[in-house]
This record gives structure tokens, C-alpha cells and sequence, in this order.
């Protein structure tokens, strides 16, 4: 008697169960996309959001270094632009007067 | 127990089609890194060599009239970055760098060097992409205070002009920048992006003139800089072979202290950049365009007491001291094989600032110009070398009001001597490095 209780009980977990990974099965069955997707399900242009959302970091911290940003070496030079355009005063302490800061 | 058995082996049976469905599942839009490909780390390093010569040395403002000058620099960058994606809706990028510099200074009665290891840099990220038509991000920066802040005697000398050699300040503080964002695609194409950073910057000391006529002669300063709050918004496409993307960035900051004392708030910063590539049939390369306008609001600056001369407080200076500063950047990359090669230029140019060329406060226009060739290798699957060379012009338009009166730190004083004439400079810069994935 117990035996049956033991049998249904793991029939109806194993039936859940299978359930479950065939609703997981058909979502993994979906083409996977890089870097997500958009509101109606397509794939997002890869180079092109992971691009945006490397521009938003470094221009949302301007000032983290005077040294460098944190990217690859390869890429200082193309995100070079910024330092050009904020200006991080790096003067030899002045003649007279204060420290430039 | 048959029974129990068959059931077991069902949960087996449907665990394993669950795996099967992990395997790259090859589309026309995107492709999935298996398993072996879900972490990536690269290694990257850089040589870089920059030399210039000048109708003075700098600072323009304290070299000697008649001394020409001359410096260069060594710069050695080298980053580790690890990408990865422990389950498939999460992205974490975590990026660590440093670096090693040596900078000297030929000029007559400006000359000195330093050499020293750069700030070190980080940053980790964390994208989420379990939302459908939304992708939240959260990344936080750091500046780990490894160079040489405090340059004293006549290493001072070996900070450089910042449009001549690429590191002109060799140390700052502790420094985390916090930044949230999200991208918004609008279609697979036409991506929205918005973010918002936080930058608390560490105090650090550095040394500090004690007397007007010897400026070797120094004692240390506590500099706390201002911290930076920066909303930023994007809007990037892709149209067939043309990608542009337009960006935003508002800044503000709060005041940099000297010693304890308010000294100086920069104005709010306005930046705007569009950024453009045009990809060309066959083997014609691609074309890329930078185009970018910054402004920033009048600063706060110290007053002083006309009669004692003690600071006061901080309030906006009279007429904006920050220039207008306009960049392009042109490069054009041919297809060679496993080469691209190609040429490219850049132009920068900042108008003069609002103050009145008689004070001596006013700062005259300069340009910067730039003309070279780029060349990137991939070497090996998993190697690329790239390689640059550029030739620099830069111009500092005339300021030869030879008695200027100071409107801010000794207000109204004459400084006689403080003029500076039209200068022209040039310089190379040369660099060479490698990309290494494993």
C-alpha cells in the first residue's frame, strides 16, 4: 500500500518534471540572441548594442582616471575623444596664487 | 518497482533533451557560444612612443621666451579582460589595467622626468538580458592610486601638453564610479540607451609652490577633487552598410577642495558626438567619422578680499573661462586579406574663452591636427596586432598682451611679462600592439 503511495507520488513529480523541461525545452528551442531581444522577440544587433552600452559606460564616468579609461589598449585611441573634450586640468602647480586643482 | 524504474528513466530521458537544446543552435541572426566558449579572456598590451618639439616649452606661461622646446614620452598599457556568461540571460565583462610611463622634458630651465607605473584601472559589468526589449546594466569603475601624484623638484617639469603626449598626469586618488543603465531596442537595428554615473574621487596629495620665483621650491597640498554625477543618452543604427550612433552626456561636479578649503566647481559639461561607419562593397574597407562639441558653464572660482587679499568664497567667475572645444576624427581601413589598412585624420580645435585678451585669465584658441596611417593583423584566431603612426601639428593662437591684469587670484594686479606668443608645435606618436585571446 505504501509502495503505491511511493510510485504515484514519484509518477506525478516525474510527470511536473517533465513538464517543466519541455517548456524549457521549447524556450532553449528559440534561436538565442547575444545581447537580448526586443519587445516582439527578435535578436538585437550584437556589435551594435554591446557598442552602446560600452559608449554609456565611459561617458557616464569622465572623470574615473586621468590615466586611462578601463578598456582594452586597442580601443584608447578611438575613445580617446572624450578626455579630448572634458578637460582634466594637469598644470604644474602655479607661480603665485593657489594650486590649479 | 518496474514502475518506479520506467519513471526514473523518464526523468532521465527528459533531462537529456533539456541538454541537447543547450547546443549552439545556428540562426541567421545570432550565434550562441557553447559551453568551452562561455568564458573568454583576453590579454592586451601596447608600445607607444611620442616625441615633440615646440616654439617653447611647457607650460607656455613659465618657459623661458627665447628656449625652444622638446620632450617625450613611453607609454606601456597592458589589460586583462574576462568576459563570460555564467547562464545564458547574464553577461559579466570584468576589465583590470595598467601600465608604465616614462616622460621627459628637454626644455631649457623646464627640463626633468619622471618614470613610474600608471594608475591602475577597473571596471565590472553585469548585463541581464532576461527582458524582451529591455537590457539593464550595472557597472562599477575604479582608479586604484598606483602612479605618482606628488612631482617634486624638477620632475613637476615632466607633465606635458596633454594634446602632445598621451599621459600628462601620472597619479590621482582612489576613485569608484559606480554607473546603471539600460538599452532599449527599439528594433533588432535601432537601439535606444540611457545611463546614469556617479564618480566619488579620493583625496590625494601633491606638491605645491611655496614662492612665486622658485617653482622647485614646494611643500605638499591635499587635493580632494570634486565629485561627478553624469546622465548620458544614446541613439544608435544600423541601416544596410552605414552603423551611426549619437551620444549625449551632461556633468556636473561638486567643489574640489585644496587643504580643506573650497578652491574651484567646473561648470555643467555638455557633450555631443556622432559617430559614423560606412562599410564599402568587396574589399573598399570601411569608412569611420567622429564627430564631437563640448561645452562647459562658467566655473566657480575663489575670491579674494581687494584689501587683504584673504579668500572669501566660491562664486562664478565673470566671464566663462572654458573654451568651446570641436573634434573630427576620419579614418578609412582597405581589406587586405587578413589585413585592413588604411589612413586617417583628426582636427581639434578650442576657441578662445570668454575672458578679455588683456586678463590674465583669457586662454586663445588652439588647434590640434593629426595625420596618419592604422594597420590591424589578425595574426591567428586568436591573436590581433595593430599598428600607428601619426604626425601632430598643434597651434596656440597669439596671446602677446605683455601686461595683463589678474582678475581672480590678486585681483586687479598687473603681471607684466605674462604674454605669450603664437606658438606651433609638432610631434609622432607611434604604437604597436597585440590582442591575445585564450
Amino acid at each position: 500500500m505504501r509502495s503505491n503511495y511511493l510510485i504515484r507520488a514519484v509518477q506525478v513529480a516525474g510527470l511536473a518534471t517533465f513538464g517543466l523541461f519541455m517548456v524549457l525545452d521549447l524556450a532553449a528551442a528559440q534561436p538565442r540572441c547575444l545581447e537580448g531581444r526586443t519587445a516582439n522577440g527578435a535578436c538585437v544587433n550584437a556589435p551594435l548594442a554591446g557598442g552602446m552600452r560600452q559608449t554609456s559606460i565611459v561617458f557616464s564616468q569622465p572623470k574615473i582616471s586621468q590615466t586611462a579609461y578601463p578598456i582594452l589598449p586597442v580601443l584608447d585611441f578611438h575613445y580617446r575623444y572624450p578626455h579630448q573634450l572634458t578637460f582634466i586640468p594637469t598644470l604644474p602647480t602655479p607661480i603665485a596664487g593657489p594650486p590649479i586643482p | 518497482m518496474k514502475t518506479l524504474l520506467i519513471t526514473l528513466l523518464a526523468l532521465f530521458a527528459s533531462a537529456s533533451g533539456s541538454w541537447a537544446a543547450d547546443l549552439p543552435v545556428p540562426t541567421p541572426v545570432a550565434k550562441e557560444a557553447d559551453a568551452s566558449d562561455r568564458w573568454k579572456l583576453t590579454a592586451a598590451t601596447d608600445f607607444r612612443y611620442f616625441s615633440w618639439s615646440s616654439d617653447r616649452g611647457y607650460p607656455t606661461s613659465t618657459a623661458l621666451p627665447n628656449a625652444r622646446g622638446s620632450g617625450s614620452e613611453i607609454y606601456i598599457p597592458f589589460a586583462a579582460q574576462l568576459v563570460g556568461r555564467p547562464v545564458d540571460d547574464v553577461k559579466i565583462e570584468i576589465l583590470g589595467r595598467g601600465g608604465w610611463v616614462r616622460a621627459t622634458q628637454s626644455t631649457e630651465g623646464l627640463s626633468g622626468e619622471v618614470r613610474t607605473t600608471t594608475d591602475t584601472v577597473a571596471n565590472a559589468t553585469v548585463t541581464y538580458f532576461g527582458f524582451d526589449g529591455f537590457q539593464p546594466f550595472a557597472s562599477v569603475a575604479f582608479n586604484f592610486p598606483t602612479g605618482k601624484a606628488a612631482l617634486y623638484g624638477t620632475a613637476a617639469n615632466a607633465r606635458m601638453d596633454p594634446d602632445l603626449v598621451e599621459i600628462s598626469s601620472f597619479g590621482e586618488g582612489y576613485n569608484v564610479g559606480p554607473t546603471f543603465g539600460f538599452n532599449v531596442p527599439i528594433t533588432g537595428d535601432l537601439i535606444a540607451s540611457a545611463s546614469v554615473g556617479y564618480t566619488k574621487r579620493g583625496n590625494f596629495t601633491r606638491e605645491k609652490s611655496l614662492t612665486p620665483v622658485d617653482p622647485n621650491l614646494q611643500s605638499a597640498a591635499v587635493i580632494d577633487p570634486g565629485d561627478v554625477l553624469t546622465f548620458t543618452g544614446s541613439l544608435g543604427a544600423q541601416m544596410g552598410s552605414l552603423t551611426a550612433k549619437i551620444t549625449g552626456a551632461v556633468s556636473t561636479e561638486t567643489d574640489t577642495r585644496v587643504d580643506g578649503m573650497a578652491t574651484f566647481r567646473p561648470g555643467q559639461r555638455l557633450v555631443a558626438t556622432g559617430e559614423f561607419a560606412y562599410e564599402w562593397p568587396d574589399k573598399w574597407g570601411t569608412t569611420s567619422l567622429t564627430a564631437s562639441f563640448a561645452h562647459a558653464k562658467s566655473n566657480k572660482v575663489l575670491y579674494t578680499d581687494m584689501a587683504t587679499l584673504n579668500p572669501i568664497a566660491l562664486d562664478t567667475e565673470p566671464f566663462n573661462s572654458n573654451s568651446n572645444a570641436y573634434l573630427v576624427n576620419f579614418q578609412h581601413l582597405f581589406a587586405l586579406g587578413v589585413a585592413s589598412i588604411g589612413p586617417l585624420a583628426t582636427y581639434l580645435h578650442r576657441d578662445q574663452n570668454s575672458y578679455n585678451s588683456a586678463t590674465l585669465q583669457f586662454v586663445p584658441a588652439k588647434t590640434r591636427q593629426t595625420v596618419g596611417m592604422l594597420a590591424q593583423i589578425a595574426a591567428h584566431d586568436r591573436v590581433t596586432l595593430s599598428a600607428r603612426v601619426e604626425r601632430v601639428w598643434t597651434h596656440l593662437a597669439d596671446d602677446s598682451f605683455d601686461n595683463k591684469t589678474s582678475l581672480l587670484l590678486i585681483p586687479n594686479s598687473i603681471i607684466p611679462g605674462s604674454g605669450v606668443p603664437a606658438i606651433s608645435s609638432n610631434g609622432w606618436q607611434l604604437s604597436g600592439g597585440f590582442n591575445f585571446t585564450f
